[in-house]
């Protein structure tokens, strides 16, 4: 008995030195789908107003469930067309409308990244008055 | 509230493991099972085997529905045939699932040969064998739906995932198998033997798989979680702790049953003891299951890069923050040692094989020795390690470390912090003699040192028994980021006064912060951009109608020059804000590269890293417009400076040209770290 007590008390200490390599020992990079840039760029000030917008995303995205709208200050959202870019998997180009009024633009999407996961956020940039 | 796909998830993943482990176990055990027993056991696996392919391929179709629906954001589980014919059609993701879903299809073939071939046992342990390779090709292909295809490094990722599932499978699958041979019931006579050996050959394949387990856990832990506070600061890193330690429970009772209970079996298969170890894998069966919701929780998650750390403990451990002050290393290092040597009496204690002669302690004394000595050594060794810490001390931004955002933090400092700070940042405002603390010098190193969580905290709500108040309900949240991505290039641009117009082999360490770039072809792209493909040439040019002449003949040489640098690797970007300097855009346009949008930010941005240790008018938080040059290495590094007023070794761009060919010497580093990251 004394023996088995003897190998409880090692398996504890290697699940006690595993558990602390596990809080320890990690560090290192990982990803998951997010904006790493845009044109134009969030809470860019413009003169003018700009025909297309352009995601950029740190990883593959699915243009087939890709989802761009305008959030107005009042009323409905607008929905905007968009498309991949068969040369670049991690960017979508985005219609924008010809009425694009001054002030501040605020644009929501909703994406469906190459790992299954969907990432919903907002960016913002201002036009200015004429 | 456990989202219903995991629970989906979970079903599917069980349901393969169950095909995999159990029929894996039944072919290695087939040898042992000519007894009468043996043929009733094989027909319980056999049943189990095929339930769980059919539930397999209904959770696997229905993790699809589910998926698709949440990719168009419909309510879920809706069936909506064209969502679905797109997704599994138009989405890697979806071609993904198909494989899924064939491949839990077709387990159910083999399962039902093997359920209707019973009497003939070779045909159906093989019907068996090919369910369960069939259901290891299914097991195998999620990982490519999940996070190790977005990781850094996807193949170690993916290699390690499916290795844990495998392992996992062979496990977890087979428990179901011991509790039909053992839990379910007495056990009779004839079956007394072919037990034993299945909880035998089981035994050997659990430790393997164990093992595999633990190894790809701790590579994917690394991989995903990246860091302690991730770790104990996030929904993510709460679930993983909960799953090592369930984890931690199975390992216990594996460990009683493999160390006491299966030899005491293996001399007399007693009632007593079979029935004790039943319940003991019923139970572990039980933890494996919450094992596999929790990952499958876990799985539908995004990894904590994208949560917010909250932390919840007043103080955190930095080498960073604490290593130059006096007596921390000697501190640390001695608790260390202490650490050790008190680890060592603790594994001489458990480990009597490995201790030296000369050690001669009674048992309970060394252990109690070895607990005392390390947390002798811990008291001595983490106290001086440890700094301040709040709620939101991990918090980090997407707000890029950009020159529009540190140009709006500048404006935001000059609004609200000089009358303390002062307008030098040294802590010399002419509020700051009233004040019973003075100030903090924001040009110290010490500013760099703190995490952008901390400086968030302090400028929120401000700092407890100083005169610091918080800008919380002033300022938004994204002018708070523009501060602290400001402050960091504050700080940080008095520690670049030493960067010389020589490139200092191997002295990498300043990030130049990101601006907008137009190219010759009118195509806009970031600074950061060019890491890897060239190196810059940052010309910030000082335009004020004193200057201008001085400034177009720069312009000219440097323009002169352009095809020489670029053979060299390296690409010249103009930065000349205002209207005196439209000339020089105008003429650069098609040319150079031109920092075209927000001129006016990249210039105050760049000015913070003009400052000089004999220049003592640019100790203010808005440095004057000055002529400087700032060379920027492939790995995105800033290399080099030149400033026409301290000397004129750029004037002859010669010497340009050789610190090009310097760093092109040079290996490539890895890219600057995120100014927002832990110290």
């Amino acid at each position: 008995m004394r023996r088995a007590s003897d190998r409880r008390e090692r398996a504890l200490l290697f699940y006690l030195v595993v558990l602390f390599g596990f809080g320890l020992g990690i560090s290192g990079a990982a990803a998951h789908s997010r904006l790493v840039k845009s044109d134009p760029s969030a809470r860019a000030v413009l003169d003018t107003a700009p025909k297309e917008l352009k995601l950029w995303f740190n990883e593959g995205v699915e243009p087939a469930f890709a989802k761009v709208w305008i959030v107005p200050a009042k009323g409905a959202q607008i929905p905007l067309t968009s498309h991949g870019d068969s040369s670049n998997p991690r960017l979508l180009l985005v219609a924008l409308p010809d009425n694009l009024p001054a002030g501040p633009v605020v644009i929501g999407y909703h994406m469906l990244s190459v790992d299954g996961h969907t990432v919903d956020d907002k960016l913002t940039f201002t036009v200015k008055a004429p | 509230m456990i989202d219903p796909f995991a629970i989906v998830r979970a079903i599917a993943t069980l349901a393969a493991a169950i095909v995999l482990g159990s029929g894996m176990l039944v072919w290695y055990t087939r040898d042992a099972l000519a007894p009468a027993g043996g043929s009733v056991w094989r027909r319980r696996v056999v049943l189990s085997v095929l339930v769980s392919a059919f539930a397999g391929a209904v959770a696997t179709g229905l993790g699809a529905v589910g998926a698709a629906a949440a990719a168009a954001e419909i309510s879920a589980f809706s069936i909506n045939a064209t969502v679905l014919a797109t997704y599994l059609t138009k989405t890697g993701v979806g071609r993904i699932a198909i494989f899924e879903i064939v491949c839990a299809v077709a387990v159910c073939i083999p399962a039902v040969i093997a359920w209707v071939t019973l009497k003939k046992s070779l045909i159906s342990d093989l019907g068996l064998l090919s369910a369960a390779v069939v259901a290891g090709l299914g097991l195998a292909t999620f990982p490519f739906n999940s996070h190790p295809v977005t990781l850094d490094q996807e193949v170690a990722g993916l290699v390690s995932s499916i290795a844990h599932r495998f392992a996992l499978a062979a496990w977890l699958g087979g428990l179901p198998a011991l509790i039909l041979v053992i839990g379910a019931g007495p056990v009779p006579d004839d079956t007394r033997r072919l037990a034993v050996v299945v909880l035998r050959r089981f035994s050997r394949v659990a430790t393997v798989a164990m093992c595999v387990i633990l190894a790809s856990g701790v590579l994917l832990t690394w991989f995903l979680v990246r860091n302690f506070p991730a770790l104990i600061g996030t929904e993510y890193g709460h679930l993983l702790v909960l799953k090592l330690t369930l984890l931690g429970g199975v390992l216990a009772i594996a460990r009683s049953l493999q160390a006491h209970l299966l030899p005491m079996l293996e001399l007399k298969p007693r009632d007593s003891v079979l029935r004790s170890y039943g319940n003991r894998v019923k139970l572990e069966t039980a933890i494996a299951v919450l094992i596999v919701v929790v990952a499958s929780v876990m799985a539908g998650m995004a990894p904590p890069e994208h949560e917010n750390i909250v932390w919840l403990l007043p103080f955190r451990f930095s080498f960073a923050a604490t290593w130059k002050i006096p007596w921390v290393p000697t501190r640390f290092v001695g608790g260390a040692v202490v650490i050790l040597a008190g680890l060592a009496v603790l594994v001489f204690r458990l480990a009597p094989s490995l201790k030296p002669s000369w050690f001669r302690m009674r048992s309970n004394v060394s252990l109690a020795a070895g607990i005392v000595t390390m947390l002798v050594g811990s008291a001595v060794a983490f106290p001086a390690l440890s700094v301040q810490a709040f709620r939101d001390t991990y918090l980090t931004t997407d707000i890029p470390y950009a020159a529009p955002s540190l140009a709006a933090g500048l404006r935001h400092y000059e609004q609200n912090c000089t009358g303390c700070h002062g307008a030098s940042g040294h802590g010399d405002g002419p509020l700051a003699s009233s004040l019973p603390i003075k100030p903090a010098d924001l040009s110290a190193p010490h500013t760099a040192l703190h995490t952008a969580g901390d400086l968030y905290w302090w400028i929120t709500h401000g700092i407890e028994r100083s005169p610091m108040p918080g800008f919380g309900d002033v300022l938004t949240n994204d002018d708070r980021w523009d501060i602290i991505n400001f402050l960091g290039a504050f700080a940080v641009g008095y520690q670049a006064r030493i960067i010389e117009p020589k490139i200092n082999p191997g002295q990498y360490w300043l990030g130049p912060p990101d601006f907008q770039v137009t190219e010759e072809t009118g195509n806009t792209n970031l600074l950061s951009d060019y890491q890897r493909k060239s190196a810059l040439l940052v010309v910030l040019f000082s335009c004020v109608e004193a200057n201008i002449a001085q400034e177009t003949a720069r312009f000219e040489q440097l323009l002169a020059t352009r095809d020489k640098l670029a053979a060299l690797g390296a690409e010249i970007i103009l930065v000349a804000p205002g209207k005196i300097c439209d000339p020089l855009r105008k003429l650069a346009r098609g040319k150079i590269l031109i920092a075209d949008r927000d001129t006016a930010d990249v210039a105050a941005t760049y000015g913070l890293f003009t400052r000089t240790f004999l220049n003592r008018k640019m100790d203010v938080v808005r440095v004057p417009e000055t002529h400087a040059e700032f060379l920027i290495d492939r790995s995105g590094y800033v290399r080099a400076r030149w400033l026409p007023e301290e000397d004129n070794s750029w004037s002859d761009l010669g010497f340009v040209e050789t610190q090009l060919q310097m760093l092109s010497r040079e290996p490539p580093a890895p890219p600057p770290p995120d100014v927002h990251s832990q110290h």
